[in-house]
């Protein structure tokens, strides 16, 4: 019974450096100045199964290595006699409390053109929820504008004159499909 | 060799209170519950095949190994939500402490599974509850604070009038949470020093001025950009204090007394709960703060609770005496029950039965004006009865303080001791110390 409990013993404290280890391995990135922590990122296929597997995978790049500066807005527009017409925007504005945080990270990572199949997809969704009917023209618009990095910390004067510059471009045009 | 051991057992086998494992399992199912709660709208658009993100789209976001969701198999909508619904409950049951460990396991595999369906829509908050509920998970106790464990407390007491010993539990759980905050704070960190805007001070000022997280206008946050460089350092220092948890407690002996007296983590829990719920009044970044308080909980020891507490108590001197009929199974339940809710030992029962301990206690109260209704002493001398009684006890019982207001509304009070001198009355037909009212 006590080697029993012995092993039992010596097998959490394996676990628990295993999923210590494997878990600050698969969090480090930017190591390659730092000769251990390089070696520890090259090891990362030893443990990406189990990180994987049991959902620990992490990143924290929050706000790092520099913000976000990229503000983004999704236009849909919809073809009414002839002309295009604005439907909709997704920003802030027009989302719940609930949803900002989702539906607006949705929006940032799938603005890409190699996502274009969501984005399809997204203006979709958008034709059901709001009972657009089959056949209407859409098209989906991507508004952006930078904010400026300083070296160091500007006035509130500069930022009160300060005003976003808007930049736009048409990701895609297409029809909405047959309502369910 | 021997001695390697030893420390090697403490370092991992020590027993420490597991009162914090409890409260995190239910802040956490609360934290959880919560969000998707929240996003109960769009679950069809999140997590089925007629939603946003269809399996077969699914290459462009999902990686293709070592990824498991039952949301791979139940793929219509209806049976989504019905999964989604048992999700729920669990969490309820979760928050609530039936079946603790149970619904732990199916809450935390459901709630992989609902992130592994569709990673889009996941930020920061979420990774900190997958990774502080799979040691939630494996923790060995999590029944604190649980109707489980208040059903096992009540048979005890109700057989043998004695209490349960405090919980206890295994230390590597808590190691393991630390680790995981320390792997949060001390990457999250080293990340921010790649970049040139966080030591440059001006982070800050760019983040207020992103619409997609910032709560107020552009004319209110312009006013608050002289702020960036302080609260940039602010966050660089304490995200790298995390790093004093790596020094071994046995070297503290080195510091002065005046620093070893404080707790470092307390004052790094401290400092990161006013980071993130600071950020969290002038941003959105969604369940992240409620997440990482939860964590915070699981990193409550022994001595954390009684510094709590003697914070909590530092104006007590001495307890409430509540003096109550021995002799009345209800008047004893209700002590049972008032005492589970003094988390903060602020009361004294006492049998007025017992005639050495009313002498003692209440010298100049009648035995059948005890009989009548309960008494409480205040620890300053007042005396109160009955329902005032049990309105005075609510100030100072933290679990009862949201009554209090309630019970002073007008009409509450009469109502109240009327319904109180029926249910005093009523108890003298208890026989056997069972009481029908």
């Amino acid at each position: 019974m006590k080697f029993l409990r012995g092993l039992t013993k010596v097998a959490i404290a394996l676990f628990v450096v295993w999923h210590m280890s494997a878990t600050f391995m698969y969090s480090l990135y930017h190591v390659e100045n730092v000769p251990v922590l390089a070696w520890l990122y090259e090891k990362r296929p030893l443990i990406r199964p189990y990180v994987l597997a049991t959902s620990q995978w992490q990143r924290w790049n929050l706000f790092s290595p520099d913000p976000l500066r990229r503000v983004i807005e999704f236009e849909f527009d919809q073809k009414i006699d002839g002309s295009w017409v604005n439907v909709y925007t997704l920003n802030e504005k027009n989302v719940t409390w609930f949803q900002r945080a989702p539906e607006l990270k949705i929006m940032r990572r799938m603005e890409d053109e190699k996502m274009r199949p969501l984005q399809k997809r997204y203006v979709e969704d958008f034709c059901r929820r709001n009972r657009i009917p089959e056949g209407a023209e859409m098209r989906l618009r991507k508004r952006w504008f930078v904010i400026p990095r300083h070296k160091t910390t500007q006035s509130t004067a500069w930022w009160q004159a300060w005003e976003p510059n808007w930049k736009d471009t048409e990701l895609l045009q297409m029809t909405c499909p047959a309502l369910p | 060799m021997k001695r390697v051991i030893s420390y090697l057992d403490r370092f991992f086998f020590e027993e420490v209170s597991a009162l914090g494992f409890g409260l995190m399992r239910a802040f956490w199912a609360f934290a959880v519950l919560f969000y998707m709660l929240g996003s109960a709208g769009d679950v069809v658009r999140y997590y089925s095949d007629a939603g946003i993100m269809p399996q077969d789209l699914g290459h462009l976001v999902f990686r293709s190994e070592y990824r498991f969701t039952l949301l791979q198999y139940i793929t219509d909508p209806t049976a989504v939500i019905i999964l989604w619904s048992l999700f729920m409950l669990c969490l309820v049951c979760m928050i609530v402490g039936l079946w603790p460990r149970l619904m732990t396991i199916i809450s935390v595999l459901l709630l992989f599974s609902f992130h592994e369906r569709n990673l889009q829509p996941l930020g920061g908050g979420d990774t900190v509850l997958r990774n502080v509920g799979f040691i939630l998970m494996i923790a060995p106790e999590i029944s604190a604070f649980s109707l489980s464990r208040l059903e096992l407390q009540w048979k005890k007491w109700k057989s043998t009038g004695q209490y349960l010993a405090p919980l206890k539990t295994h230390i590597w759980p808590y190691r393991l949470l630390l680790w995981q905050v320390m792997i949060i704070y001390l990457t999250s960190g080293w990340d921010k020093l790649q970049g040139t805007m966080w030591m440059g001070g001006t982070v800050v000022e760019a983040t207020i001025h992103h619409t997609h997280f910032v709560r107020w206008s552009k004319e209110i946050m312009d006013t608050w950009v002289w702020f960036s460089p302080y609260a940039c350092f602010y966050t660089l220092i304490f995200e790298f204090g995390w790093l004093f948890m790596l020094v071994p407690r046995e070297t503290w002996y080195v510091v002065p007394m005046w620093i070893r007296r404080h707790s470092i983590k307390r004052i790094l829990i401290l400092g990161s709960l006013g980071f993130h719920w600071g950020i969290f009044l002038f941003m959105d970044v969604g369940s992240f703060p409620l997440a990482m308080s939860a964590a915070f909980c699981g990193l409550l020891l022994d001595q954390d609770f009684a510094t709590f507490k003697q914070m909590a108590n530092k104006r007590w001197k001495s307890k409430i005496i509540i003096l109550y009929d021995g002799a009345c199974g209800l008047c004893r339940n209700s002590i049972f029950m008032l005492q589970m809710m003094d988390v903060l030992h602020r009361i004294k029962p006492i049998d007025f039965r017992n005639t050495t301990l009313r002498s003692k206690h209440a010298p100049n109260i009648a035995e059948a004006d005890l009989d009548r209704a309960m008494h409480i002493k205040m620890p300053k001398g007042g005396y109160y009865k009955g329902f005032d009684a049990f309105r005075k006890l609510s100030w100072y019982l933290p679990s009862l303080k949201l009554l209090t207001p309630l019970l002073y509304l007008p009409g509450v009070a009469p109502v109240g001791r009327m319904v109180y001198t029926k249910i005093a009355e009523s108890r003298n037909r208890c026989a056997h110390g069972e009481c029908k009212i």
